[in-house]
C-alpha cells in the first residue's frame, strides 16, 4: 500500500505542478491580448 | 474558466483514486490501474484526430489561417498522445500478454495513427511556404481521414486471429464494471479529454499572438 | 492541335501519350521500378534459396516488392513537372481534372507494366503458385487502381513541398496500409485456391477503398494544384 501511496503522491505534485503552469500561462495570454 | 479548475480537480481527484483504492482488475495486479490513464489518452489522439480533420476541411473551404494553426495544433498534441497511449499500452500488454507489442486490433489502429500523425508533421516541416503548407497538410488530414474507416474494418478482419486478449478484457470489462470504477473512468475520460482542449485553446492563442507580433 | 474543341478523353489520352512518350525516350522511372523489383526479388530468391515459404510469406512479400518498387518509380510523375519548370504551361493548356486523369492514367500503365514482370519472375524464382488465377487477377486490377489513385495525389504534394528526400513512402504508408493489408490476406486465399466468393468480402474492400481514393483524389487534387 505504501509503494502505491508514493507513486501517488508523485504523479499529483507533477500533475499540480503542470497546473499551476497552465493557469500562469493562461493569465500571461489573456494580459498579452488586452493590449 | 470554471473548467480549468474543473479539469484540475478532476485529474486530481483521478490521481488519488487510482493508486488509492483496489486495483480494476484483480487478475492482472497493479498494472491494470494504467487503464485509467491509457483508454483516456487513446480517446484523447482519436478526438485530436477530428478536430484536425475538421480544421483541415474548414481551412480548405474559408482559407482562413486560424484553421491551418488549429488543425496543425491539435495534430501536434495528438502526435504527443498518441505516444503515450502507444507507450502505456505497450507496459499494459507486457504485464497482462507477456510482448510488449502483438499486432492485435487496438494496437494496430493506435500505431497507425501515430504514423500519420507523424507524416502530417513530416510534411508540415517540409515546405516552407505558408499559405502551400496549409493547403497541402490540409489535404493530407483528409486523406489521412478518409481511410480510417477502412482501417477500423480491416483490421479487425485480419489481424483478429493473433490475439483474442484484447476482446477478452474489453468484453470483461463491459459485462460488469463496478460502478466506483466507472466513474472513475469517466471523470479520467472527461478530465483528460477537457486537458486536450484547454492546451489546444491556449497554444492556438499563443501562435496567433506571435504572428499578430512579427507583423 | 484544337485544344478547346477536343472532348476530354482526347486531352487526357494527349496528356498521357506525351508522358509516355518521354518516358520511352528517358526511361527513367521505368528503369527505376524494375530495376528494384528485380534487385529486390533477387535478393529475396537467393536468400530463400531451397527452404520453401508457405503462401502467406509469398503473397506479403510479392505486395512489399510491388509496394516498395511503386515508391521509387511512381514519385516522379509530377516532380518531374516542377523541375523542368514545365508545370506552369501544364496548367495554362489544361485544367486541373484532366492533368489529374492524365497522370492517374500513367502511373496506372506503369504499374501493369510493373506487374507484368514481377508476377511471372515471382512464379519461377519462387515458386509462387496461384490456384484461383482469376480471383488474383481481379485482385491485381482492383488493388492496382486503389494504389495509383493514392499514390498519384500524395506524388503532387510530395512534388510541391521543398524538401522531397523520403517524404513520399513516410506519407504513402499509413494511407496505403488497409490496401496493402487487406491484399496480402486476399492474394493468399487466391494462392491457396480458395474459391470466388470467399475472397468476394476482401474484392469489396479493395473496389471501395479504390472508388474512394478515386473520388477524394480528384476532388482534393484542384488544392493541390492550384496555388
Amino acid at each position: 500500500m505504501s509503494a502505491n501511496f508514493g507513486v501517488m503522491i508523485v504523479v499529483l505534485i507533477i500533475w499540480l505542478g503542470l497546473f499551476v503552469y497552465l493557469l500562469r500561462l493562461d493569465k500571461k495570454v489573456k494580459e498579452l491580448e488586452k493590449k | 474558466m470554471w473548467w480549468k479548475i474543473l479539469t484540475g480537480l478532476l485529474i486530481s481527484i483521478v490521481v488519488i483514486t487510482i493508486f488509492l483504492m483496489p486495483p480494476p482488475q484483480k487478475e492482472l495486479g497493479e498494472v491494470s490501474r494504467i487503464f485509467f490513464f491509457h483508454v483516456p489518452v487513446a480517446w484523447v489522439t482519436v478526438l485530436a484526430f477530428l478536430f484536425a480533420m475538421i480544421n483541415s476541411i474548414l481551412y480548405l473551404s474559408k482559407k482562413d489561417p486560424r484553421y491551418d494553426i488549429q488543425a496543425a495544433v491539435s495534430s501536434k498534441l495528438g502526435f504527443l498522445f498518441a505516444i503515450l497511449a502507444t507507450l502505456s499500452g505497450a507496459i499494459f500488454a507486457k504485464s497482462a500478454w507477456g510482448s510488449y507489442w502483438n499486432w492485435d486490433p487496438r494496437e494496430t489502429s493506435i500505431f497507425i495513427l501515430l504514423l500519420i500523425y507523424g507524416a502530417y508533421l513530416a510534411l508540415r516541416s517540409a515546405i516552407e511556404a505558408e499559405d502551400r503548407k496549409a493547403n497541402l497538410s490540409a489535404v493530407y488530414s483528409i486523406l489521412a481521414f478518409i481511410t480510417v474507416p477502412f482501417l477500423v474494418f480491416v483490421v479487425p478482419r485480419v489481424f483478429q486471429s493473433l490475439h483474442p486478449a484484447d476482446s477478452v478484457i474489453n468484453s470483461r470489462i463491459k459485462i460488469q464494471i463496478p460502478f466506483p470504477v466507472l466513474s472513475i473512468f469517466l471523470c479520467s475520460l472527461l478530465g483528460f479529454s477537457l486537458l486536450f482542449i484547454w492546451i489546444y485553446k491556449l497554444e492556438v492563442k499563443i501562435i496567433l499572438l506571435d504572428k499578430k507580433k512579427h507583423s | 492541335m484544337g485544344m478547346k474543341s477536343s472532348t476530354w478523353t482526347s486531352r487526357v489520352s494527349a496528356l498521357f501519350l506525351k508522358d509516355f512518350k518521354s518516358e520511352l525516350r528517358t526511361r527513367y522511372s521505368l528503369n527505376a521500378l524494375i530495376m528494384f523489383a528485380v534487385v529486390t526479388l533477387t535478393a529475396i530468391s537467393f536468400s530463400v534459396g531451397m527452404f520453401s515459404l508457405n503462401s502467406k510469406v509469398k503473397a506479403s512479400l510479392f505486395w512489399i516488392v510491388i509496394f516498395f518498387s511503386a515508391m521509387s518509380g511512381l514519385a516522379q510523375v509530377f516532380i518531374k513537372e516542377e523541375e523542368s519548370k514545365t508545370s506552369t504551361i501544364l496548367k495554362l493548356v489544361a485544367s486541373a481534372e484532366t492533368i489529374f486523369a492524365g497522370k492517374l492514367l500513367y502511373n496506372l500503365i506503369l504499374l501493369f507494366f510493373l506487374e507484368l514482370i514481377v508476377v511471372p519472375l515471382f512464379i519461377v524464382m519462387l515458386g509462387f503458385s496461384i490456384l484461383n488465377y482469376w480471383l488474383f487477377f481481379s485482385v491485381l486490377i482492383l488493388g492496382s487502381l486503389g494504389l495509383v489513385c493514392a499514390t498519384t495525389i500524395i506524388a503532387a504534394i510530395v512534388a510541391k513541398a521543398s524538401v522531397k528526400g523520403a517524404l513520399f513512402a513516410v506519407l504513402s504508408f499509413p494511407i496505403l496500409l488497409p490496401l496493402l493489408v487487406t491484399l496480402i490476406n486476399v492474394t493468399n486465399l487466391a494462392s491457396e485456391g480458395a474459391s470466388f466468393s470467399h475472397g468476394l468480402r476482401d474484392l469489396q474492400v479493395l473496389f471501395s477503398y479504390a472508388v474512394v481514393m478515386f473520388v477524394a483524389s480528384f476532388l482534393l487534387f484542384d488544392f493541390v494544384w492550384e496555388e
